[in-house]
Protein backbone atom coordinates (compact mmCIF):
# COMPACT_ATOMS: atom_id res chain seq x y z
CA UNK A 1 0.00 0.00 0.00
CA UNK A 2 2.81 2.28 0.77
CA UNK A 3 5.84 2.73 -1.17
CA UNK A 4 8.70 0.11 -0.15
CA UNK A 5 11.14 2.99 -0.69
CA UNK A 6 11.77 5.44 1.79
CA UNK A 7 10.45 9.29 0.20
CA UNK A 8 13.14 11.82 1.16
CA UNK A 9 12.49 13.81 4.43
CA UNK A 10 10.04 16.48 3.95
CA UNK A 11 10.52 18.33 7.26
CA UNK A 12 12.44 18.62 10.43
CA UNK A 13 11.67 19.24 14.12
CA UNK A 14 14.66 19.69 16.04
CA UNK A 15 17.15 17.76 13.99
CA UNK A 16 14.71 15.02 14.29
CA UNK A 17 13.89 13.61 10.66
CA UNK A 18 10.16 13.38 9.84
CA UNK A 19 8.63 11.99 6.90
CA UNK A 20 5.08 12.38 5.59
CA UNK A 21 3.03 10.24 3.58
CA UNK A 22 -0.39 10.34 1.88
CA UNK A 23 -2.78 7.26 3.77
CA UNK A 24 -5.29 5.38 2.07
CA UNK A 25 -8.84 7.25 1.44
CA UNK A 26 -10.96 6.71 4.21
CA UNK A 27 -14.80 5.68 4.55
CA UNK A 28 -15.91 6.29 7.51
CA UNK A 29 -19.10 4.61 9.16
CA UNK A 30 -21.24 5.94 11.56
CA UNK A 31 -23.92 4.41 13.77
CA UNK A 32 -26.13 6.58 15.77
CA UNK A 33 -27.42 5.67 19.22
CA UNK A 34 -30.92 6.55 20.35
CA UNK A 35 -31.29 7.75 23.78
CA UNK A 36 -35.09 8.65 23.77
CA UNK A 37 -35.33 5.55 26.47
CA UNK A 38 -33.19 7.41 28.91
CA UNK A 39 -34.14 11.08 28.37
CA UNK A 40 -34.34 12.46 32.04
CA UNK A 41 -34.00 16.03 32.49
CA UNK A 42 -35.19 19.48 30.59
CA UNK A 43 -32.32 21.28 29.15
CA UNK A 44 -34.43 22.68 26.08
CA UNK A 45 -37.28 24.96 27.09
CA UNK A 46 -39.77 26.99 24.74
CA UNK A 47 -40.80 30.56 25.36
CA UNK A 48 -43.82 29.01 26.75
CA UNK A 49 -42.63 27.10 29.47
CA UNK A 50 -39.34 28.55 30.81
CA UNK A 51 -40.23 27.49 34.48
CA UNK A 52 -39.30 23.91 32.94
CA UNK A 53 -35.35 24.19 32.63
CA UNK A 54 -32.90 22.06 34.89
CA UNK A 55 -29.64 22.25 32.37
CA UNK A 56 -28.30 23.85 35.78
CA UNK A 57 -29.23 24.76 39.40
CA UNK A 58 -30.22 28.24 38.43
CA UNK A 59 -32.69 26.37 35.91
CA UNK A 60 -31.85 27.97 32.91
CA UNK A 61 -32.15 26.13 29.38
CA UNK A 62 -30.94 26.20 25.94
CA UNK A 63 -33.97 27.66 23.71
CA UNK A 64 -35.70 25.26 21.72
CA UNK A 65 -36.16 27.57 18.70
CA UNK A 66 -32.00 27.63 17.99
CA UNK A 67 -31.48 24.03 17.93
CA UNK A 68 -32.34 20.88 15.90
CA UNK A 69 -36.04 20.02 15.58
CA UNK A 70 -36.91 17.25 18.23
CA UNK A 71 -36.31 14.03 16.56
CA UNK A 72 -34.94 14.50 13.30
CA UNK A 73 -30.66 13.95 12.47
CA UNK A 74 -28.81 16.92 12.98
CA UNK A 75 -25.73 16.67 11.44
CA UNK A 76 -22.72 18.87 13.26
CA UNK A 77 -19.05 18.89 11.32
CA UNK A 78 -19.88 15.78 9.29
CA UNK A 79 -21.16 13.37 12.13
CA UNK A 80 -24.41 12.98 11.98
CA UNK A 81 -26.82 12.32 14.97
CA UNK A 82 -30.18 11.22 16.24
CA UNK A 83 -31.23 13.97 17.79
CA UNK A 84 -33.75 13.33 20.60
CA UNK A 85 -37.65 13.26 20.53
CA UNK A 86 -37.78 15.22 23.10
CA UNK A 87 -40.39 14.96 25.52
CA UNK A 88 -42.22 17.33 28.76
CA UNK A 89 -39.81 15.00 30.84
CA UNK A 90 -36.82 14.86 29.01
CA UNK A 91 -34.93 16.07 26.28
CA UNK A 92 -31.12 14.99 27.34
CA UNK A 93 -29.48 12.62 29.62
CA UNK A 94 -28.61 13.98 32.54
CA UNK A 95 -25.20 11.40 33.39
CA UNK A 96 -26.04 9.12 35.95
CA UNK A 97 -24.24 5.75 35.05
CA UNK A 98 -26.53 4.75 32.50
CA UNK A 99 -25.37 1.48 30.35
CA UNK A 100 -25.81 1.69 26.72
CA UNK A 101 -25.92 -1.22 24.37
CA UNK A 102 -24.07 -0.65 21.15
CA UNK A 103 -24.07 -3.09 18.20
CA UNK A 104 -21.25 -5.24 18.37
CA UNK A 105 -18.46 -4.12 16.38
CA UNK A 106 -15.01 -2.63 16.50
CA UNK A 107 -15.63 1.67 17.04
CA UNK A 108 -12.64 4.26 16.55
CA UNK A 109 -14.39 7.03 18.28
CA UNK A 110 -17.35 8.12 20.18
CA UNK A 111 -18.87 11.35 19.36
CA UNK A 112 -21.48 13.34 21.90
CA UNK A 113 -23.45 16.41 21.74
CA UNK A 114 -22.95 17.24 25.40
CA UNK A 115 -23.55 20.34 27.57
CA UNK A 116 -22.04 21.15 31.10
CA UNK A 117 -22.78 23.04 34.13
CA UNK A 118 -18.69 24.62 34.73
CA UNK A 119 -16.44 22.03 32.88
CA UNK A 120 -16.66 17.94 33.38
CA UNK A 121 -14.09 15.68 33.25
CA UNK A 122 -15.32 11.98 33.79
CA UNK A 123 -14.55 8.68 32.51
CA UNK A 124 -16.53 6.92 29.98
CA UNK A 125 -16.51 3.12 29.98
CA UNK A 126 -16.80 0.56 26.87
CA UNK A 127 -17.51 -2.66 27.56
CA UNK A 128 -16.07 -5.75 24.98
CA UNK A 129 -16.97 -9.01 24.23
CA UNK A 130 -13.15 -10.70 25.82
CA UNK A 131 -14.51 -9.02 28.97
CA UNK A 132 -12.31 -5.81 29.22
CA UNK A 133 -13.71 -2.48 30.09
CA UNK A 134 -11.69 0.43 29.05
CA UNK A 135 -12.28 3.80 30.58
CA UNK A 136 -11.89 6.48 28.48
CA UNK A 137 -11.84 10.61 29.14
CA UNK A 138 -14.53 12.22 28.32
CA UNK A 139 -14.01 16.31 28.71
CA UNK A 140 -16.98 18.58 28.14
CA UNK A 141 -17.11 22.76 28.37
CA UNK A 142 -19.15 24.63 30.25
CA UNK A 143 -22.24 25.30 28.36
CA UNK A 144 -22.37 29.18 29.69
CA UNK A 145 -18.64 30.81 29.06
CA UNK A 146 -18.39 29.33 25.47
CA UNK A 147 -14.58 28.89 25.99
CA UNK A 148 -13.34 25.48 24.42
CA UNK A 149 -11.38 23.94 27.50
CA UNK A 150 -10.74 20.38 26.35
CA UNK A 151 -10.37 21.31 22.72
CA UNK A 152 -13.97 20.80 21.95
CA UNK A 153 -15.72 22.52 18.92
CA UNK A 154 -19.10 24.33 19.45
CA UNK A 155 -22.15 22.09 17.94
CA UNK A 156 -24.47 24.62 18.47
CA UNK A 157 -23.94 27.94 19.78
CA UNK A 158 -27.14 30.25 20.79
CA UNK A 159 -27.82 34.52 20.49
CA UNK A 160 -29.82 34.05 23.73
CA UNK A 161 -30.22 32.23 27.05
CA UNK A 162 -33.59 30.90 28.91
CA UNK A 163 -34.14 31.61 32.64
CA UNK A 164 -37.31 30.76 34.45
CA UNK A 165 -38.75 34.01 34.13
CA UNK A 166 -37.31 35.69 30.94
CA UNK A 167 -35.47 35.34 27.97
CA UNK A 168 -32.17 36.64 27.97
CA UNK A 169 -31.23 38.17 24.81
CA UNK A 170 -27.34 38.63 23.83
CA UNK A 171 -26.30 35.87 26.35
CA UNK A 172 -24.83 32.73 24.44
CA UNK A 173 -24.87 29.05 25.32
CA UNK A 174 -22.91 26.42 24.00
CA UNK A 175 -23.49 22.72 23.35
CA UNK A 176 -20.37 21.12 22.61
CA UNK A 177 -19.51 18.17 19.99
CA UNK A 178 -17.36 16.10 22.21
CA UNK A 179 -15.33 13.20 21.48
CA UNK A 180 -13.71 9.98 23.11
CA UNK A 181 -10.93 7.67 21.47
CA UNK A 182 -11.59 3.84 21.50
CA UNK A 183 -7.76 2.46 20.86
CA UNK A 184 -8.43 -1.30 21.79
CA UNK A 185 -9.13 -3.16 18.55
CA UNK A 186 -11.79 -5.29 19.85
CA UNK A 187 -15.96 -5.50 19.28
CA UNK A 188 -17.47 -3.07 22.15
CA UNK A 189 -20.83 -3.86 23.22
CA UNK A 190 -21.42 -1.17 25.67
CA UNK A 191 -20.87 2.08 27.16
CA UNK A 192 -21.49 3.54 30.30
CA UNK A 193 -22.17 7.26 30.61
CA UNK A 194 -20.42 8.88 33.94
CA UNK A 195 -21.55 9.33 37.06
CA UNK A 196 -22.16 13.25 37.18
CA UNK A 197 -25.17 14.91 36.86
CA UNK A 198 -23.57 18.52 35.80
CA UNK A 199 -22.77 16.64 32.72
CA UNK A 200 -26.08 16.67 30.02
CA UNK A 201 -25.65 14.51 26.82
CA UNK A 202 -28.06 15.00 23.52
CA UNK A 203 -26.68 12.36 21.32
CA UNK A 204 -24.59 10.07 20.41
CA UNK A 205 -23.11 8.78 17.37
CA UNK A 206 -20.03 6.08 16.80
CA UNK A 207 -17.39 6.03 13.88
CA UNK A 208 -15.83 3.48 12.46
CA UNK A 209 -13.55 2.59 9.58
CA UNK A 210 -11.31 5.30 9.91
CA UNK A 211 -8.18 3.19 9.45
CA UNK A 212 -8.09 -0.18 7.37
CA UNK A 213 -7.73 -2.52 10.09
CA UNK A 214 -10.89 -1.85 12.03
CA UNK A 215 -12.39 -1.93 8.19
CA UNK A 216 -11.51 -5.51 8.59
CA UNK A 217 -11.96 -6.51 12.21
CA UNK A 218 -15.72 -6.01 12.21
CA UNK B 1 -17.49 63.94 36.32
CA UNK B 2 -15.02 61.76 38.21
CA UNK B 3 -12.94 58.98 36.60
CA UNK B 4 -10.19 57.08 35.66
CA UNK B 5 -8.25 58.26 31.71
CA UNK B 6 -7.05 54.68 31.68
CA UNK B 7 -8.72 52.16 29.83
CA UNK B 8 -10.40 49.63 32.00
CA UNK B 9 -10.25 45.78 30.72
CA UNK B 10 -13.04 43.42 31.48
CA UNK B 11 -11.32 39.70 32.20
CA UNK B 12 -13.44 36.99 32.97
CA UNK B 13 -12.59 32.49 32.97
CA UNK B 14 -15.17 30.25 32.89
CA UNK B 15 -14.50 28.51 36.24
CA UNK B 16 -14.15 32.08 37.53
CA UNK B 17 -16.52 34.22 40.00
CA UNK B 18 -17.16 37.98 40.09
CA UNK B 19 -14.16 38.18 42.91
CA UNK B 20 -11.24 37.15 40.42
CA UNK B 21 -12.94 39.77 37.30
CA UNK B 22 -13.06 42.66 39.83
CA UNK B 23 -9.63 41.88 41.15
CA UNK B 24 -8.50 41.07 37.78
CA UNK B 25 -10.05 44.73 36.15
CA UNK B 26 -7.92 46.44 38.80
CA UNK B 27 -4.74 44.89 38.30
CA UNK B 28 -5.58 45.49 34.41
CA UNK B 29 -5.93 48.99 35.11
CA UNK B 30 -2.94 48.92 37.14
CA UNK B 31 -0.40 47.00 34.70
CA UNK B 32 -0.12 44.22 36.17
CA UNK B 33 -0.81 40.43 34.96
CA UNK B 34 -4.11 38.74 36.34
CA UNK B 35 -2.85 35.44 35.40
CA UNK B 36 0.40 35.91 37.19
CA UNK B 37 -1.06 37.72 40.08
CA UNK B 38 -4.21 35.61 41.29
CA UNK B 39 -2.77 32.19 39.60
CA UNK B 40 0.67 31.81 41.02
CA UNK B 41 -1.18 30.79 44.12
CA UNK B 42 -3.05 27.50 44.71
CA UNK B 43 -4.37 25.95 47.74
CA UNK B 44 -7.20 24.63 50.16
CA UNK B 45 -8.40 26.37 53.18
CA UNK B 46 -11.55 26.41 55.07
CA UNK B 47 -12.62 27.13 58.46
CA UNK B 48 -16.03 25.74 59.47
CA UNK B 49 -18.77 28.16 59.42
CA UNK B 50 -17.02 30.78 58.88
CA UNK B 51 -18.61 32.05 55.36
CA UNK B 52 -21.06 34.11 53.75
CA UNK B 53 -23.45 33.62 50.71
CA UNK B 54 -21.89 35.56 48.54
CA UNK B 55 -20.11 34.54 45.13
CA UNK B 56 -17.22 36.62 45.76
CA UNK B 57 -16.81 34.55 49.52
CA UNK B 58 -13.31 33.22 49.74
CA UNK B 59 -11.52 32.20 53.00
CA UNK B 60 -8.79 35.05 53.46
CA UNK B 61 -8.20 35.30 57.21
CA UNK B 62 -5.96 36.16 58.78
CA UNK B 63 -4.97 37.63 54.98
CA UNK B 64 -7.09 40.31 53.27
CA UNK B 65 -9.15 39.22 49.82
CA UNK B 66 -6.13 40.36 47.90
CA UNK B 67 -3.16 39.60 49.84
CA UNK B 68 -4.66 35.74 50.22
CA UNK B 69 -5.57 35.66 46.79
CA UNK B 70 -2.61 37.08 45.60
CA UNK B 71 0.42 35.33 47.93
CA UNK B 72 3.22 35.79 46.15
CA UNK B 73 2.84 39.55 45.30
CA UNK B 74 2.04 42.75 47.63
CA UNK B 75 -1.23 42.71 46.77
CA UNK B 76 -3.80 43.98 49.72
CA UNK B 77 -7.31 45.13 50.03
CA UNK B 78 -9.46 46.70 52.56
CA UNK B 79 -13.18 46.72 52.65
CA UNK B 80 -15.16 50.04 53.42
CA UNK B 81 -18.92 50.51 54.53
CA UNK B 82 -19.87 54.48 53.31
CA UNK B 83 -22.16 56.17 55.21
CA UNK B 84 -25.68 56.04 53.20
CA UNK B 85 -26.65 58.10 49.97
CA UNK B 86 -22.81 58.98 50.41
CA UNK B 87 -20.73 58.35 47.38
CA UNK B 88 -18.03 60.34 48.29
CA UNK B 89 -15.84 57.60 49.62
CA UNK B 90 -16.08 56.27 45.79
CA UNK B 91 -15.51 59.58 44.14
CA UNK B 92 -12.46 60.46 46.71
CA UNK B 93 -10.77 57.07 45.47
CA UNK B 94 -11.35 57.56 42.11
CA UNK B 95 -9.84 60.80 42.53
CA UNK B 96 -7.10 58.77 43.70
CA UNK B 97 -6.87 56.63 40.94
CA UNK B 98 -8.21 53.69 42.60
CA UNK B 99 -10.43 51.82 41.23
CA UNK B 100 -13.61 50.68 43.71
CA UNK B 101 -14.97 47.17 43.86
CA UNK B 102 -18.28 47.40 45.10
CA UNK B 103 -20.97 44.82 46.44
CA UNK B 104 -24.03 45.09 44.87
CA UNK B 105 -27.74 43.27 44.43
CA UNK B 106 -28.20 42.03 41.08
CA UNK B 107 -31.69 42.57 41.31
CA UNK B 108 -31.63 46.40 40.93
CA UNK B 109 -29.06 46.14 37.98
CA UNK B 110 -31.02 46.26 34.83
CA UNK B 111 -27.71 44.76 32.64
CA UNK B 112 -27.91 41.66 35.31
CA UNK B 113 -30.34 38.78 34.03
CA UNK B 114 -31.62 38.88 37.56
CA UNK B 115 -33.00 41.92 37.32
CA UNK B 116 -36.11 42.51 39.12
CA UNK B 117 -36.29 38.75 39.21
CA UNK B 118 -33.84 37.33 41.71
CA UNK B 119 -31.32 38.92 44.69
CA UNK B 120 -27.87 37.55 44.51
CA UNK B 121 -24.88 38.75 46.01
CA UNK B 122 -21.82 40.49 43.02
CA UNK B 123 -19.60 42.42 42.70
CA UNK B 124 -18.76 45.34 40.40
CA UNK B 125 -16.02 47.92 39.47
CA UNK B 126 -16.77 51.64 38.92
CA UNK B 127 -14.61 53.77 37.24
CA UNK B 128 -16.51 56.66 36.65
CA UNK B 129 -19.32 59.10 38.13
CA UNK B 130 -21.41 62.35 37.67
CA UNK B 131 -24.48 63.56 39.42
CA UNK B 132 -26.57 61.32 37.84
CA UNK B 133 -24.64 58.14 36.47
CA UNK B 134 -22.08 55.44 37.85
CA UNK B 135 -19.46 54.10 35.38
CA UNK B 136 -19.46 50.42 36.35
CA UNK B 137 -17.55 47.78 34.86
CA UNK B 138 -18.88 44.02 35.14
CA UNK B 139 -17.09 41.06 32.89
CA UNK B 140 -19.48 38.20 34.03
CA UNK B 141 -21.67 37.23 31.32
CA UNK B 142 -23.72 39.20 30.01
CA UNK B 143 -20.56 41.27 30.28
CA UNK B 144 -21.50 44.99 30.82
CA UNK B 145 -19.64 48.36 31.01
CA UNK B 146 -21.56 51.44 30.75
CA UNK B 147 -23.19 54.01 32.75
CA UNK B 148 -26.16 52.93 35.07
CA UNK B 149 -28.32 55.68 37.35
CA UNK B 150 -27.44 56.83 40.55
CA UNK B 151 -30.59 55.32 41.31
CA UNK B 152 -30.23 52.03 40.68
CA UNK B 153 -26.61 51.74 41.89
CA UNK B 154 -28.12 53.10 45.28
CA UNK B 155 -30.83 50.70 44.80
CA UNK B 156 -28.20 47.53 44.82
CA UNK B 157 -25.41 49.01 46.76
CA UNK B 158 -28.03 49.83 49.65
CA UNK B 159 -29.71 46.18 49.25
CA UNK B 160 -30.94 44.08 52.05
CA UNK B 161 -30.45 41.29 49.69
CA UNK B 162 -32.87 39.62 51.50
CA UNK B 163 -33.42 35.60 51.10
CA UNK B 164 -34.61 34.41 47.95
CA UNK B 165 -35.75 30.81 47.30
CA UNK B 166 -34.75 31.37 43.46
CA UNK B 167 -30.84 31.66 45.08
CA UNK B 168 -29.94 29.51 47.77
CA UNK B 169 -26.72 30.10 47.54
CA UNK B 170 -25.64 34.23 47.32
CA UNK B 171 -29.26 35.87 48.25
CA UNK B 172 -29.45 36.96 52.25
CA UNK B 173 -26.35 38.54 52.29
CA UNK B 174 -26.79 42.85 52.19
CA UNK B 175 -24.75 44.45 50.36
CA UNK B 176 -24.83 47.40 52.95
CA UNK B 177 -22.83 49.64 51.03
CA UNK B 178 -19.53 47.73 51.06
CA UNK B 179 -16.51 48.68 49.22
CA UNK B 180 -13.45 47.03 48.52
CA UNK B 181 -9.83 49.02 48.07
CA UNK B 182 -7.41 46.92 46.56
CA UNK B 183 -4.17 48.26 46.01
CA UNK B 184 -0.86 46.94 44.31
CA UNK B 185 2.54 47.57 46.54
CA UNK B 186 5.79 47.65 45.56
CA UNK B 187 7.98 45.98 44.84
CA UNK B 188 6.97 43.66 42.69
CA UNK B 189 8.36 40.41 42.17
CA UNK B 190 9.86 39.35 39.24
CA UNK B 191 8.57 36.45 37.49
CA UNK B 192 12.34 34.48 37.01
CA UNK B 193 12.61 31.01 37.67
CA UNK B 194 13.67 31.36 40.83
CA UNK B 195 10.39 32.94 41.73
CA UNK B 196 8.58 30.28 39.70
CA UNK B 197 10.53 27.29 41.60
CA UNK B 198 9.58 29.18 45.06
CA UNK B 199 5.97 29.71 44.38
CA UNK B 200 5.24 26.02 43.38
CA UNK B 201 7.14 24.57 46.18
CA UNK B 202 5.31 26.71 48.41
CA UNK B 203 1.91 25.96 46.99
CA UNK B 204 3.07 22.33 47.28
CA UNK B 205 4.13 22.59 51.02
CA UNK B 206 1.21 24.28 51.68
CA UNK B 207 -1.01 21.26 50.28
CA UNK B 208 1.17 19.04 52.06
CA UNK B 209 1.13 20.70 55.57
CA UNK B 210 -1.43 19.37 58.64
CA UNK B 211 -4.23 21.48 58.96
CA UNK B 212 -3.91 24.29 61.31
CA UNK B 213 -6.20 24.59 64.58
CA UNK B 214 -9.57 25.04 63.81
CA UNK B 215 -8.91 25.85 60.11
CA UNK B 216 -9.05 22.62 57.49
CA UNK B 217 -6.18 23.01 55.19
CA UNK B 218 -3.93 21.06 52.55
CA UNK B 219 -4.94 17.16 51.60
CA UNK B 220 -5.59 16.38 54.83
CA UNK B 221 -7.87 19.60 55.32
CA UNK B 222 -9.98 18.56 52.33
CA UNK B 223 -10.06 14.69 53.37
CA UNK B 224 -11.92 16.09 56.50
CA UNK B 225 -14.13 18.23 54.77
CA UNK B 226 -15.52 15.89 52.35
CA UNK B 227 -15.68 13.36 55.10
CA UNK B 228 -17.65 16.19 56.99
CA UNK B 229 -19.95 16.41 53.41
CA UNK B 230 -20.58 12.86 53.52
CA UNK B 231 -21.30 12.43 57.14
CA UNK B 232 -24.52 14.79 56.43
CA UNK B 233 -28.27 13.34 57.29
CA UNK B 234 -30.03 14.23 53.62
CA UNK B 235 -32.66 16.24 54.07
CA UNK B 236 -32.02 18.17 57.63
CA UNK B 237 -31.70 21.98 58.07
CA UNK B 238 -27.88 21.29 58.89
CA UNK B 239 -27.21 19.73 55.45
CA UNK B 240 -28.49 22.02 53.65
CA UNK B 241 -26.57 24.63 55.35
CA UNK B 242 -23.40 22.55 54.66
CA UNK B 243 -24.45 22.08 51.03
CA UNK B 244 -25.09 25.74 50.62
CA UNK B 245 -21.94 26.25 52.30
CA UNK B 246 -19.69 24.08 49.82
CA UNK B 247 -21.54 25.83 46.71
CA UNK B 248 -20.07 29.14 48.11
CA UNK B 249 -16.66 28.33 49.20
CA UNK B 250 -15.84 26.13 46.53
CA UNK B 251 -16.53 28.73 43.64
CA UNK B 252 -13.51 30.63 43.98
CA UNK B 253 -11.43 27.28 44.90
CA UNK B 254 -12.25 25.66 41.77
CA UNK B 255 -11.69 29.08 40.03
CA UNK B 256 -7.95 29.60 41.52
CA UNK B 257 -7.49 26.16 40.59
CA UNK B 258 -8.91 26.46 37.04
CA UNK B 259 -6.17 29.63 37.07
CA UNK B 260 -2.93 27.95 38.50
CA UNK B 261 -3.47 25.82 35.76
CA UNK B 262 -3.41 28.18 33.03
CA UNK B 263 -0.66 30.11 35.12
CA UNK B 264 1.50 26.52 35.25
CA UNK B 265 0.87 26.07 31.47
CA UNK B 266 1.85 29.51 30.24
CA UNK B 267 4.93 29.54 31.74
CA UNK B 268 5.18 26.19 30.76
CA UNK B 269 5.28 27.18 27.19
CA UNK B 270 7.35 30.64 28.18
CA UNK B 271 10.26 28.34 29.51
CA UNK B 272 9.31 25.39 27.32
CA UNK B 273 9.54 23.30 29.96
CA UNK B 274 7.07 20.24 29.22
CA UNK B 275 6.84 19.35 33.00
CA UNK B 276 5.03 22.64 33.65
CA UNK B 277 2.42 21.38 30.72
CA UNK B 278 2.22 18.30 32.56
CA UNK B 279 1.13 19.53 36.09
CA UNK B 280 -1.12 21.87 34.23
CA UNK B 281 -3.53 19.19 33.09
CA UNK B 282 -3.22 17.77 36.97
CA UNK B 283 -4.30 20.56 38.43
CA UNK B 284 -6.75 20.92 35.92
CA UNK B 285 -8.37 17.65 36.24
CA UNK B 286 -8.69 18.51 40.22
CA UNK B 287 -10.47 21.85 39.29
CA UNK B 288 -12.47 19.87 37.06
CA UNK B 289 -13.07 17.32 39.76
CA UNK B 290 -14.29 19.75 42.11
CA UNK B 291 -17.47 20.29 39.21
CA UNK B 292 -18.29 17.03 40.45
CA UNK B 293 -18.70 17.62 44.09
CA UNK B 294 -20.04 20.73 43.69
CA UNK B 295 -22.21 20.15 41.67
CA UNK B 296 -23.73 16.85 43.12
CA UNK B 297 -24.26 18.77 46.16
CA UNK B 298 -25.92 21.82 44.60
CA UNK B 299 -28.72 19.39 42.95
CA UNK B 300 -29.03 18.07 46.29
CA UNK B 301 -29.45 21.24 47.63
CA UNK B 302 -31.83 22.59 45.02
CA UNK B 303 -33.48 19.68 43.29
CA UNK B 304 -33.56 17.48 46.60
CA UNK B 305 -31.77 15.24 44.44
CA UNK B 306 -29.46 13.46 47.86
CA UNK B 307 -26.87 11.05 46.17
CA UNK B 308 -24.02 10.68 49.07
CA UNK B 309 -22.46 8.01 47.24
CA UNK B 310 -21.97 9.91 44.41
CA UNK B 311 -20.61 12.71 46.21
CA UNK B 312 -18.21 10.38 48.14
CA UNK B 313 -17.28 8.88 44.83
CA UNK B 314 -16.57 12.96 43.20
CA UNK B 315 -14.56 13.26 46.70
CA UNK B 316 -12.49 10.41 46.54
CA UNK B 317 -11.92 10.89 43.13
CA UNK B 318 -10.76 14.56 43.75
CA UNK B 319 -8.15 13.76 46.13
CA UNK B 320 -7.06 11.08 44.18
CA UNK B 321 -6.86 13.64 41.28
CA UNK B 322 -4.71 16.21 43.73
CA UNK B 323 -2.79 13.38 44.78
CA UNK B 324 -1.26 13.03 41.27
CA UNK B 325 -1.38 16.56 40.00
CA UNK B 326 0.95 17.42 43.71
CA UNK B 327 3.15 14.46 42.42
CA UNK B 328 3.12 16.09 38.97
CA UNK B 329 4.13 19.55 40.65
CA UNK B 330 6.81 17.88 42.39
CA UNK B 331 8.48 17.05 38.90
CA UNK B 332 7.50 20.24 38.03
CA UNK B 333 9.43 22.26 40.41
CA UNK B 334 12.65 20.02 40.01
CA UNK B 335 12.73 20.81 36.32
CA UNK B 336 12.29 24.54 36.95
CA UNK B 337 14.86 24.03 39.31
CA UNK B 338 17.23 22.77 36.92
CA UNK B 339 16.62 25.02 33.81
CA UNK B 340 17.16 27.51 36.82
CA UNK B 341 20.71 26.29 37.45
CA UNK B 342 21.79 26.38 33.79
CA UNK B 343 20.43 29.80 33.06
CA UNK B 344 22.24 32.75 33.41
CA UNK B 345 22.02 35.66 34.60
CA UNK B 346 21.03 38.36 31.98
CA UNK B 347 23.64 40.27 30.92
CA UNK B 348 26.44 37.16 31.46
CA UNK B 349 28.61 35.37 29.18
CA UNK B 350 28.80 32.01 28.30
CA UNK B 351 31.94 30.21 28.91
CA UNK B 352 33.90 28.26 26.30
CA UNK B 353 32.48 24.91 25.54
CA UNK B 354 29.55 25.69 27.79
CA UNK B 355 26.35 24.48 26.16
Amino acid sequence: MYPTSHPAPTAAVANRVVRRLLGPAIRPEFCLIGVDDLLNNRAVTSVSDLARGQLNVWGNSFPAAELPTPGTLAEVDGIPFAWPNGRSDGDNVRCEGQLIDLPPEQYDWIYLLAASERRSEDTLWVYYDDGHADPLRLGVSDFLDGTAAFGERPAFRTERMHYPHHVQQGLSTTMWLARAGMPRRGRARALRLPRLVALHVFAITLMTGTDEANGGAR
Amino acid sequence: MTGHAGEIHLWTRDLGSCLHATLATVLLHGGYDPVTVLGAPWEFRRRPSAWSSEEYYFFAEPDSLASRLALFHPFESTWHRSADDDLDELRGALAEGVLPIVAVDNYFLPFRPAFHDVHAAHLLVVFGMTDAEVLVSDAQPPSFQGAIPVTDFLASWESLNPPDGADVFFSASPSARRWLRAVMREPVPEPDLDWLGYVIRSNLARYRQASDGDTQTGVVGLRDYLDDLCALSPGTDAAAQALSELYAITWNIQAQTGLHAEFLRREGQRWGIAELAEAATGVDAVAHGWTGVRMTGAHARVWGRHRLDELRTHGTELVRRLDIALGRLDLAADAVSDRASRTEPAGQLKSEGQP
